[in-house]
C-alpha cells in the first residue's frame, strides 16, 4: 500500500478533535433545581446503557468519517504484487501456446482472445515500459524485453498457436528472469491461459520448487472452461495385425468427446485426398469410441492418410494422420533340414502347402515364404524376414546360431520342428541359449499301430486362441518325438498323452521361440494330414512375426518431431518410408488445473486472478501503480457520515411506561 | 383594557384578596350561572303548573295519569362546602424560565380566585395547606371575614418537606364529615396509587373532588439541553443525564402520569384539569368555569 500525498496523513491527528470534544462534553454539566427526579431515575437506568453504546458509535463513526477523508486526500493505493513506484515497469506477457487455445467460443478462440487482451495492455504502457511477449508452446526465440510497443506488438501479432503442448512453466521461468534482468522498478507477469492441465501439470506437481516472486506482481488470466462440443480423435491404428497387399486391413480411430456437452460429428478415412469411407457417430459427455474402417491395398507400399472429424470447437483435435507399410506378405524364411526332389517327401512340403493355400481363398497369401537350406542359414540376410522356421535341420552352425540369436533378440520368431535328422546334442550346443527346451532322446510308442495323443495345457494361448475349434488336436496322432526338458522361464503349451512337453515357448530378446517336438512332415505324427495343421501353422508363424514394426508416429512438440501435423517422409534402411506427424491428443482434453491452485504457486493472494471480461490492462495498472482507494474511502466518508446524522437523532419509539408506575 | 391579568402583573398587586377579585369581578363576573351547586334536592309535594314554571319540574307522570298539571316542589339546595387543599410540598416553589410564576404561586392565585368566587356565591369556603403533613386546616365557613382570614392563610402559606400527599388525603377524607366539594391544587409528584387511593376516599365519603394538577412548561416539555445535573427540589437527589437523549423518554413518563390520573378521574367521575403555570391563570380559570358549565 503507498499514499500519493502521505504529508496528508499528518490530518489524522485531527482524529484527536472529537474524542476531546466527546470526554469534554462528558465533564462539564450544569446544576439544574428540578421539581422532582421520580420521572428520570427509572428513565435513566433503562436509557443510559444504551445511550453510552450510541454515543461511542456515534463517535467511533465520527472518527471513521474523518480518518476516511484523511486517507483519501492522501489518495492511497494498494499494490498487490509489490509493486514499488510510479517509475517504469517491465512487463512479461506468457501466452499459452498451446493448441488448446484454439477452442473456438462465439466465433473466436482462446488464442485470439488473448492476444486482444495481450494488445490491450501494450497498448496502455507508457514510454519508458518495456514488454516481453513468450508463449508456452511451440518454437521459442529468446525472450526479448522490448522498449518499444511497436515491437512488442509485432512480436505479440506473429504469435500463434502451436499445434502441440507446451510447458507453461518454463515459460514462466524464462518471463520471471527476463522481469529480473530489468532495471525498472516495477515487474509484472502477466499471463493468460486456458490453465489445461497437460500445459499447467509441471507448475501444479507437489514436487514443484516454488518460483522467485519477489518483487513481482502476478495477474492470471483464465481463458478456459468453455462448454462448446467437441470431439477429438485420440489415436488412429491399424487393427489388423498382419497389413498385406490384397488382404483387407481394418483402420481404428478412436473417438473421445472430452467436452462437457454431447456432440456428433462425421468421422472419414482419407487415403491422400480421397474420402473413401465415413460414418456418424454421437458421443456423451467423456464417453469414447472406436470408429473401423476397413480397406483393402490391392499392391505393396505405403499406405498414407488420415482420419477426419467434422469441424468443431477446437479443430487441432479433428484429423490425424497415419502412414502404414503394407507388405507383399509376412517374410518367413523355411529351412529345410530334409529335402527331397519328390514333393511329398519333402520335409516342408505340407507347410509350404499350408502357407500358400490362403492365396486362392483370398486373393493374396498372408505369408511370404522362402527356403534356404542350413547351409545357407549362416548367410542368410535374417533381418528380411519376420519369422524363420527349422524344419528337421540336423545342426546349427555356430555362426547360423549366432545370427539366429541376433534375429530373434531384435523381435524376430523362431519355429523349430524336430525329425529323425536332429541331433540333440549339435543343438544343445549351438542353441542352447536360444530353444526354450533341452532336446533329448527321442521317444514314442513301440509300433506304428499304437500312437500318443496331443493335449492343450494353455488353451488360453493366443496362439490357441485364435485357433478356436478348428485346432481340435486332440484328433493328432504322434509315433514319434523328442523328450523335452524345458528350460526355466519357458512355458510348455502343449504335452504328449504320456505327459512329456510337446510345445515350448520361450522369449529371448524383443523374440519368441516356439519348439514343437516333433516333425513338419507326416513322418512322426499325422499333424500334417489333420484340419487343424494349417490353422496351427499360421497362428504360429503370425503370433511369433508379432506386428512387425510398428508404424511410425511423430507427436509434434517432441524433438525432432515437425512443427505441424502430417505426414513425412523419411529413409529407412536406404528405402523411402513415412511417418504421422500428430497432435498430443492430451492437449485437447478438457481437465483443467483449478485456477485458484495455479495462483497459489503464482504469488497466492498477491497475484491478481482475472476471470472472462475483466481487463488484463486495467489489472495490469493497478498491479503496477497500485489499486486507487480514494473513491472507496469518498463513499466510505459519506457512509459513516449518513450512519452518524441518523444514529445521533435517532429517536427510539417510546412506550409511555416510564415514570411511576400506575 | 386586557382581558386577563397578566401574572407578572398581578403578582405585583398585592394582596391576594385584590388579586381575586381583580379576577372574579374583571374575568368570570360575566357568567350567568355558578359553576358549583349544592347537593341536598330533594321532592317535598306537587302544585298545580302554572306559566312561567321551569319545564324540568313538571311531572309527566302525573299528566298521563290524571290528565292534570302538576310541576314538583322541592326542597331548595343547601349551601356548599367546599374545601380548597394546597400542596405547599418543596417541589411546588419550582418555576422554570418559561413560567411567569411559580406553581405554588400559581396555585395560591387559584385557590383564592375560587374562595372569592364560591364565598360570592354564598357557599362556605375551607382551606387546607398540606406540607410536611397537614400544615394548616381553616374549616369551611361563608362571608367576607372568613375570606378575608382564608386569603391571608394563603398568603402565608410556606413550603415545607414533603411527608407524602396521600396520608394527608386521607386524613382530611377522615375528618370532613359534612358531604361538600373538595378542591385539591397540586403537582401530585408522589406515588400516584396511594395519591389516587386518597382521592377515592373522598369519593366514597361522596364528595365531588376537582383535581387541579398544577405543572410547570418545564415539566410538561422538557426543554432543557447539555449535560445537566438534576436536583430534586424535595428530596435533593441528584441525577445527571443528557436531557435530548432523554426527552421523548420522560415526555413518555409523563403523559402516562397525567393520562393516567385522567383515566382515574374518568372512572371515579371526578374532574382533573391540566394546570400549565404558562397559561395566564385567570384565562385558565375563565376556561376551566366555562367548560365546567357547561358539561352541567
Amino acid at each position: 500500500m503507498g499514499f500519493g500525498n502521505p504529508l496528508v496523513l499528518l490530518g489524522l491527528l485531527a482524529l484527536a478533535v472529537p474524542i476531546v470534544i466527546h470526554l469534554l462534553a462528558r465533564r462539564t454539566s450544569r446544576p439544574v433545581d428540578f421539581s422532582s427526579v421520580m420521572f428520570l431515575q427509572p428513565i435513566l437506568v433503562r436509557v443510559a446503557r444504551r445511550h453510552r453504546l450510541k454515543e461511542i458509535l456515534v463517535l467511533c463513526l465520527r472518527c471513521a468519517a474523518l480518518a476516511a477523508l484523511v486517507l483519501g486526500l492522501s489518495a492511497p493505493v494498494v499494490r498487490p504484487g509489490g509493486a514499488r513506484s510510479r517509475g517504469g515497469a517491465a512487463v512479461a506477457v506468457v501466452i499459452d501456446g498451446s493448441y488448446s487455445m484454439g477452442w473456438q467460443e462465439g466465433g473466436i478462440s482462446r488464442f485470439e482472445r488473448a492476444r486482444r487482451s495481450a494488445r490491450e495492455l501494450i497498448g496502455s504502457l507508457r514510454e519508458g515500459d518495456e514488454c516481453a511477449v513468450l508463449l508456452t508452446a511451440g518454437p521459442r526465440p529468446p525472450p526479448v524485453l522490448r522498449p518499444l510497443r511497436s515491437q512488442a506488438l509485432a512480436d505479440l501479432e506473429a504469435a500463434a498457436v502451436f499445434p502441440g503442448s507446451g510447458d507453461a512453466l518454463e515459460a514462466v521461468r524464462s518471463a520471471l528472469a527476463l522481469l529480473r534482468s530489468s532495471a525498472l522498478p516495477n515487474r509484472v507477469l502477466a499471463v493468460l491461459s486456458d490453465l489445461g492441465e497437460r500445459e499447467w501439470r509441471e507448475l501444479a506437481g507437489k514436487a514443484s520448487p516454488a518460483l522467485d516472486l519477489e518483487g513481482v506482481s502476478v495477474v492470471l488470466a483464465d481463458l478456459g472452461g468453455g462448454e462448446s462440443p467437441n470431439l477429438a480423435l485420440r489415436e488412429v491404428r491399424a487393427a489388423t495385425p498382419q497389413l498385406v497387399a490384397g488382404r483387407p486391413i481394418e483402420v481404428q480411430a478412436l473417438v473421445e468427446n472430452p467436452g462437457g456437452a454431447a456432440a456428433e460429428a462425421a468421422v472419414a478415412l482419407r487415403i491422400g485426398e480421397k474420402v473413401v469411407a465415413e460414418r456418424k457417430l454421437r458421443l456423451a459427455p467423456g464417453a469414447r469410441t472406436s470408429a473401423r474402417f476397413p480397406y483393402v491395398q490391392p499392391e505393396p507400399g505405403w499406405v498414407r492418410g488420415s482420419v477426419t472429424l467434422s469441424p468443431d470447437a477446437l479443430s487441432a483435435d479433428d484429423e490425424r494422420f497415419f502412414a502404414f507399410r503394407v507388405a507383399k506378405g509376412v517374410p518367413v524364411l523355411l529351412v529345410n533340414g530334409m529335402p527331397s526332389p519328390i514333393r511329398y517327401l519333402d520335409e516342408l512340403f505340407f507347410a509350404k502347402l499350408a502357407l500358400a493355400a490362403d492365396r486362392e481363398a483370398a486373393g493374396a497369401a498372408l505369408f511370404e515364404a522362402a527356403e534356404a537350406s542350413p547351409a545357407d542359414l549362416a548367410a542368410a540376410d535374417l533381418a528380411r524376414h519376420r519369422a524363420v522356421v527349422l524344419a528337421n535341420v540336423a545342426e546349427v552352425a555356430p555362426e547360423a546360431a549366432a545370427r539366429l540369436r541376433a534375429f530373434v533378440e531384435a523381435g524376430g520368431g523362431l519355429l523349430v520342428f524336430t525329425g529323425e535328422a536332429v541331433r540333440p546334442e549339435s543343438y544343445e550346443a549351438a542353441l542352447a541359449g536360444l530353444l526354450p527346451a533341452a532336446i533329448k532322446a527321442r521317444a514314442g510308442p513301440p509300433s506304428d499301430d499304437v500312437f500318443v495323443s496331443v493335449r492343450v495345457l494353455r488353451p488360453d494361448h493366443p496362439l490357441f486362441r485364435a485357433l478356436g475349434r478348428e485346432a481340435d488336436l486332440s484328433s493328432c496322432q504322434l509315433f514319434s518325438f523328442h523328450l523335452l526338458e524345458p528350460r526355466e522361464g519357458s512355458q510348455v503349451l502343449a504335452a504328449t498323452s504320456w505327459g512329456t512337453p510337446l510345445l515350448v515357448e520361450g522369449a529371448v530378446g524383443a523374440g519368441k521361440v516356439l519348439l514343437l517336438a516333433t516333425s513338419a512332415d507326416a513322418d512322426w505324427s499325422n499333424l500334417p494330414l489333420r484340419g487343424a495343421y494349417l490353422p496351427f501353422l499360421h497362428e504360429a508363424l503370425a503370433y511369433l512375426a508379432g506386428r512387425g514394426l510398428a508404424a511410425r508416429e511423430l507427436v509434434v512438440g517432441d524433438p525432432g518431431a515437425p512443427e505441424r501435423p502430417g505426414i513425412v517422409a523419411r529413409a529407412e534402411g536406404g528405402e523411402e518410408a513415412f511417418a504421422a506427424v500428430n497432435v498430443d491428443p492430451a492437449e485437447s482434453s478438457c481437465r483443467r488445473i483449478e485456477p485458484e491452485e495455479v495462483r497459489s504457486h503464482l504469488g497466492g493472494s498477491r497475484a491478481v486472478l482475472l476471470g472472462s471480461g475483466e481487463s488484463l490492462a486495467r489489472a495490469v495498472e493497478d498491479a503496477r501503480i497500485g489499486i486507487p482507494l480514494s473513491s472507496g474511502l469518498v463513499w466510505a466518508v459519506l457512509a459513516a457520515l449518513l450512519l452518524e446524522t441518523f444514529l445521533a437523532n435517532r429517536r427510539r419509539r417510546t412506550r409511555p411506561a416510564g415514570g411511576p408506575r400506575d | 383594557m386586557r382581558r386577563f391579568l397578566d401574572p407578572q402583573a398581578v403578582s405585583r398587586l398585592g394582596p391576594l384578596e385584590i388579586v381575586a377579585r381583580s379576577v372574579v369581578e374583571g374575568s368570570i363576573s360575566g357568567l350567568h350561572k355558578s359553576p358549583f351547586h349544592g347537593f341536598s334536592v330533594e321532592f317535598t309535594e306537587y302544585r298545580e303548573y302554572s306559566p312561567g314554571d321551569d319545564l324540568r319540574t313538571f311531572d309527566w307522570k302525573a299528566y298521563a295519569r290524571t290528565d292534570r298539571t302538576y310541576v314538583k316542589l322541592f326542597e331548595e339546595e343547601t349551601n356548599l362546602k367546599a374545601h380548597v387543599l394546597l400542596d405547599a410540598s418543596r417541589s411546588m416553589e419550582y418555576r422554570s424560565g418559561g413560567a411567569q410564576l411559580s406553581k405554588l404561586d400559581c396555585a395560591r392565585y387559584l385557590a383564592a380566585s375560587l374562595a372569592y368566587l364560591l364565598v360570592r356565591q354564598r357557599d362556605s369556603v375551607g382551606l387546607v395547606v398540606l406540607g410536611g403533613g397537614i400544615q394548616r386546616w381553616i374549616p369551611p365557613r361563608g362571608g367576607a371575614g372568613h375570606l378575608h382570614d382564608l386569603l391571608g392563610a394563603l398568603e402565608e402559606v410556606r413550603t415545607a418537606d414533603a411527608t407524602g400527599l396521600a396520608p394527608s388525603l386521607h386524613r382530611l377524607a377522615d375528618g370532613i364529615k359534612t358531604r361538600g366539594l373538595v378542591i385539591l391544587l397540586s403537582d401530585l409528584l408522589d406515588d400516584p396509587a396511594a395519591v389516587r387511593g386518597a382521592l377515592r376516599h373522598f369519593r366514597h365519603n361522596r364528595h365531588e373532588v376537582v383535581v387541579l394538577h398544577v405543572l410547570d412548561p418545564a415539566e410538561l416539555r422538557f426543554p432543557f439541553t447539555g449535560l445537566c445535573n438534576f436536583r430534586d427540589m424535595e428530596t435533593g437527589q441528584r441525577v445527571e443525564l443528557q436531557p435530548q437523549v432523554f426527552r421523548e423518554e420522560y415526555l413518555a413518563a409523563m403523559e402516562g402520569f397525567t393520562s393516567g390520573y385522567r383515566r382515574f378521574a374518568s372512572e371515579s367521575a371526578m374532574d382533573y384539569e391540566v394546570v400549565d403555570t404558562a397559561v395566564p391563570f385567570d384565562r385558565w380559570l375563565a376556561g376551566y368555569l366555562h367548560r365546567r358549565m357547561a358539561r352541567d
